[in-house]
């Protein structure tokens, strides 16, 4: 049985295979434009409106758009049934982990959903002995009071930090779970953005400023067939970018961030805390939380540090502070890649890597010596 | 007429232990100047080993390289600044 792409081909050396291929593309950002795959081209199209520089290529989880890449969905968007509670969406994420009896490494990077994530997890849990907090010096920078609470008030909880030479030389038993999907499933609103469009301006039409940007009024009608399978109305700006960052940016996380646990079935035993159909089922129900209107930008996501307040009572965190992107991890993840020679062309499904003995240095020679057209199914014909 | 792949791996292994000489006075400078904090001193040291280890990996790998087209080289995306980053 073939398998399929996981998620996220590395864009450094995938247009490389694109030439090899004869496959007429346009990069676009970190990504790309594939020629006579028109749906596929109005989501790079969507992603263009929403982010200067895309990264990650569209997996389109209603699988309705036709990729040039045969990718796996992890997960088939359905219309949610259940309408569940911030808490007991976490309940059941925390119960399902639990019941895989390994030891559970939580990766806290300090922000908003990775201390949403631990705190789900410790209120949650009996006891802390499958749990494993891993943290760097950074994470305790970023916040310093919520460390001080869970190792005061959960002293048998075990600690791992990271810093060093740990990350370059360990890896991690058991599985590990991340604040990721925390910002896929709440629109990925970064500052620029909002500073741009500006807190009224999210509450928009998104059609009106979807044209603005495009003039492009096939793009327009492609959305709105596009939208209403999120299967509730798809109104504002802020809607408009959480449906597409849900529908078609959430397996994007994966193959680089599981980099911190040994290879076998690395795949399987990695995941995003949020990633998951109970609090997609929240989400749904609840996009008016996402940030507050007429509020400026560190209400995005205050639901999250309410529920970490709610957790240990750390009123400033709540009140005062603003979404930054935690890249003390992401340069650890890049930089045990390069030393330890975890390069990778693509991942499948199963968590097979694809890669050449050189790499950095990539040619068809060797590429070809090594798959020869055996990876040919990865790529679709056009339309 | 066949490119001389030679010239090329020898070039870009001119240009690559140009980049890690340098960064590697850098670290030096950083170390001589923060000689007393040791917190800075083991971190640039270590950050010393590692772009030793780098630099020994991408050796081996531009002389084990087979390739028939020259324009190979000129499409490495050689991530140096992942392995002197002050912050990881």
């Amino acid at each position: 049985m073939t398998k399929s792409l996981l998620a996220a081909v590395n864009h450094e050396y995938f247009y490389q295979l694109l030439d090899w291929k004869n496959i007429p593309y346009q990069k676009v950002g970190a990504i790309f434009k594939v020629d006579g795959f028109e749906e596929f081209n109005h989501l790079i199209d969507i992603n263009l409106i929403f982010s200067d520089r895309p990264i990650g290529i569209p997996v389109d989880r209603t699988q309705t758009v036709r990729s040039p890449l045969n990718f796996q969905v992890t997960r088939p968007w359905q219309v949610p049934t259940e309408n569940l509670s911030l808490d007991k969406a976490f309940s059941s994420r925390v119960a399902h982990y639990l019941a895989l009896g390994q030891p559970i490494n939580l990766l806290w990077s300090g922000g908003a959903d990775s201390s949403a994530m631990v705190a789900a997890f410790l209120k949650h849990s009996r006891t802390v002995d499958q749990l494993r907090l891993i943290y760097s010096p950074h994470s305790m920078y970023e916040n310093r009071k919520f460390f001080d609470h869970v190792t005061r008030t959960y002293p048998k909880l075990s600690t791992q930090d990271i810093s060093g030479d740990f990350y370059v030389t360990h890896e991690l038993d058991g599985v590990m779970v991340t604040g990721h999907g925390g910002d896929e499933y709440t629109s990925s609103l970064d500052k620029s953005f909002f500073d741009a469009v500006g807190s009224a301006g999210l509450q928009q039409p998104w059609q009106d400023y979807f044209y603005q940007r495009t003039k492009n009024d096939v793009l327009i009608e492609f959305c709105k067939k596009y939208f209403a399978l999120a299967g509730r109305p798809i109104q504002t700006i802020l809607e408009a970018r959480w449906w597409f960052y849900l529908a078609t940016k959430t397996q994007v996380y994966i193959p680089t961030d599981s980099s911190f646990i040994s290879q076998t079935d690395r795949i399987k035993r990695f995941s995003g805390f949020f990633d998951c159909e109970e609090f997609e089922n929240y989400i749904w129900h609840n996009t008016d939380k996402i940030i507050e209107p007429s509020k400026d930008y560190t209400s995005y996501k205050k639901f999250l540090r309410h529920y970490v307040y709610q957790f240990n009572g750390d009123i400033d965190f709540l009140e005062n502070t603003e979404k930054k992107s935690s890249m003390q991890f992401q340069y650890y993840r890049w930089k045990k890649i390069e030393l330890n020679d975890l390069r990778w062309i693509c991942i499948l499904d199963d968590g097979s890597v694809i890669q050449t003995k050189n790499l950095p240095f990539l040619s068809k020679k060797e590429f070809d010596s090594a798959y020869g057209t055996s990876l040919d199914y990865l790529f679709n014909s056009r339309d | 007429m066949t490119p001389n792949i030679k010239f090329y791996k020898i070039k870009f292994l001119k240009d690559l232990m140009k980049v890690v000489q340098n960064e590697r006075v850098i670290l030096l400078d950083e170390l001589i100047d923060n000689a007393t904090d040791p917190v800075i001193f083991k971190r640039r040291m270590r950050m010393m080993r590692h772009l030793n280890m780098y630099e020994n990996q991408m050796l081996q790998k531009i002389q084990d390289f087979d390739t028939d087209d020259v324009q190979d080289f000129e499409k490495v995306f050689v991530n140096i600044n992942t392995i002197v980053n002050r912050s990881a």
